[in-house]
């Protein structure tokens, strides 16, 4: 029995490997003579989600060892309920800078010039309002949906009697699943005339799994910048499928459909 | 209780070993499938395509703002840019809705002859509520903590052994739904005449199912993150509206 003791303080500090799938690259969608040639401007993309607090402790966790303050949780009326309160999760713009509305809109950006209409693609200002004289289009996206999934598909423990009583995670090896889901609104305006020509929900997930080794002593297991990274490809795709909405709307358009 | 006592001083090894091994067997199941995030078009309606026969409403929607009758909290519940890029959706699902940017001073060559409108949208979300019901709960000590890491890495097996043996049993599943419920009320103001053409309520409902496994004692450690019912029953509330305010402007002031 005493064995068993003196083996305890033999676990070892592990590392991560962690394994996170590419993202694809889809085919370019084809000019389309009837919608023609168009001139974007991208804005910034702001984060307005309403989470669970959970999900927001989570990626504040994983996005940064400290959030500064930048996730707000508030309360929301609820009877006889056990569910955790709703958040307001804004998250991100300094401390991550992949995440920050630029980052994001420069990612768009860079998806929508498969789209072989667009002839040109540029990103606004921040805080300027667009209007001009051109016939360019704004298009406009807010991150309104983000979740968060983690579920450990084999391996050890997790969140270990000595892991809470001693600060220490004992957890040899573990293969961890994660999913990562967004869904962003998107606003596509004319820039002359204000009129707002498409408007359309998209959305994107993102699955990757990593494999955790070893004892993590006072940190986290989950690797700095995962759940940011987790984010940012599901809004990749999510910026994909608005893409194809997208070409998809100005053809039904150019139909002749309003 | 003597014999089991022996023979752990006995033979405790082969006898730990023989627990370890069925403990592993019974720890190997694969729950990858149990994943509980909802795919892309859940909620999602169909776009109703552009008709000819059907008239063209012009609406130029308002930020949607909040004023809750059930709060508790003054807090903000939401931000206003989030409800509003929702309902700027949900407008744009339908093809017979021509939509005008609120931010534009707009020329009335955007307004067609047969069109109706403008039509200015105000919406207001009155009601939220959350509700959480558990579905199913109990002891699951084996499902997600697996002791047979430990047996393949030999300097801790013994020590991953009785950490298995002392976590993995006071460990818990529980399994809740968790249903939103969010009330508007939707306003359209015909800007020819300033009137309130149209005045109604919606409500809308989204269920999510969250999942908690771990260890109860000293709080679980894997989480289904669900969504936010709130913006799923906010979705289905606006979407519906649409269709209904689609509808009462569509036939406003006779045929076209």
């Amino acid at each position: 029995m005493k064995r068993i003791f003196i083996l305890l303080p033999l676990v070892f500090a592990g590392c991560f490997a962690s394994r996170p799938p590419a993202l694809p690259d889809l085919a370019p969608i084809p000019f389309d003579s009837r919608v023609g040639k168009l001139q974007i401007v991208v804005a910034p993309i702001e984060f307005v989600a309403n989470v669970s607090n959970d999900l927001a402790r989570n990626l504040c966790e994983h996005i940064s060892s400290d959030c500064g303050g930048r996730v707000a949780a508030y309360q929301v009326p609820q009877i006889g309920s056990t569910a955790p309160h709703t958040t307001y999760l804004q998250v991100g713009r300094q401390r991550y800078p992949g995440l920050s509305p630029d980052a994001l809109a420069g990612d768009f950006a860079g998806l929508l010039q498969r789209y072989q209409n667009i002839e040109t693609v540029r990103l606004q200002p921040p805080a300027a309002q667009h209007r001009s004289n051109t016939q360019e289009l704004v298009i406009r996206a807010l991150v309104t949906e983000v979740a968060w999934d983690g579920e450990k598909t084999a391996g050890g423990m997790g969140s270990t009697l000595a892991g809470n009583i001693l600060m220490v995670n004992v957890d040899p090896q573990k293969l961890v699943s994660t999913l990562g889901y967004a869904r962003i609104d998107v606003t596509v305006l004319n820039a002359r005339t204000g009129e707002i020509i498409a408007a359309y929900p998209a959305a994107g997930t993102y699955r990757s799994e990593y494999l955790s080794e070893g004892l993590v002593v006072f940190a986290s297991d989950v690797p700095q910048g995962y759940g940011a990274h987790m984010l940012r490809s599901a809004l990749h795709m999510a910026f994909q499928d608005a893409t194809q909405r997208l070409s998809q709307r100005l053809s039904e358009r150019a139909g002749g459909a309003g | 209780m003597n014999r089991f006592c022996s023979l752990t001083r006995r033979a405790p090894v082969p006898f730990f070993l023989t627990i370890a091994f069925a403990l592993s067997m019974l720890g190997c199941r694969n729950l990858g499938g149990q994943r509980s995030i909802p795919g892309v078009a859940e909620y999602e309606l169909a776009r109703v395509p552009y008709s000819s026969d059907l008239p063209t409403v012009v609406v130029i929607p308002q930020r949607v703002s909040w004023k809750l009758s059930n709060t508790r909290s003054h807090e903000p519940i939401a931000s206003e840019d989030f409800l509003t890029a929702m309902l700027v959706s949900a407008l744009g699902r339908h093809g017979n809705i021509r939509l005008l940017d609120p931010t534009f001073p707009h020329s009335a060559d955007l307004v067609g002859a047969h069109d109706k409108g403008p039509f200015k949208v105000r919406v207001l979300l009155t009601e939220m509520d959350q509700f959480s019901t558990i579905e199913d709960s109990g002891l699951d000590p084996w499902r997600y903590d697996s002791p047979v890491a430990y047996l393949w890495k030999p300097p801790i097996t013994i020590v991953g052994f009785w950490v298995s043996m002392l976590t993995g049993l006071p460990s818990v599943y529980i399994t809740s739904e968790v249903k939103g419920v969010v009330g508007i009320d939707v306003e359209a103001i015909d800007l020819k005449s300033n009137r309130i053409v149209t005045s109604f309520p919606v409500h809308g409902t989204h269920t999510e199912r969250a999942r908690q496994v771990g260890n109860q004692m000293f709080g679980a450690y894997v989480k289904t993150e669900a969504r936010s019912t709130f913006s799923g029953a906010s979705r289905v509330a606006l979407n519906e509206a649409v269709d209904e305010l689609y509808k009462k402007l569509a036939s406003f002031g006779g045929p076209s």
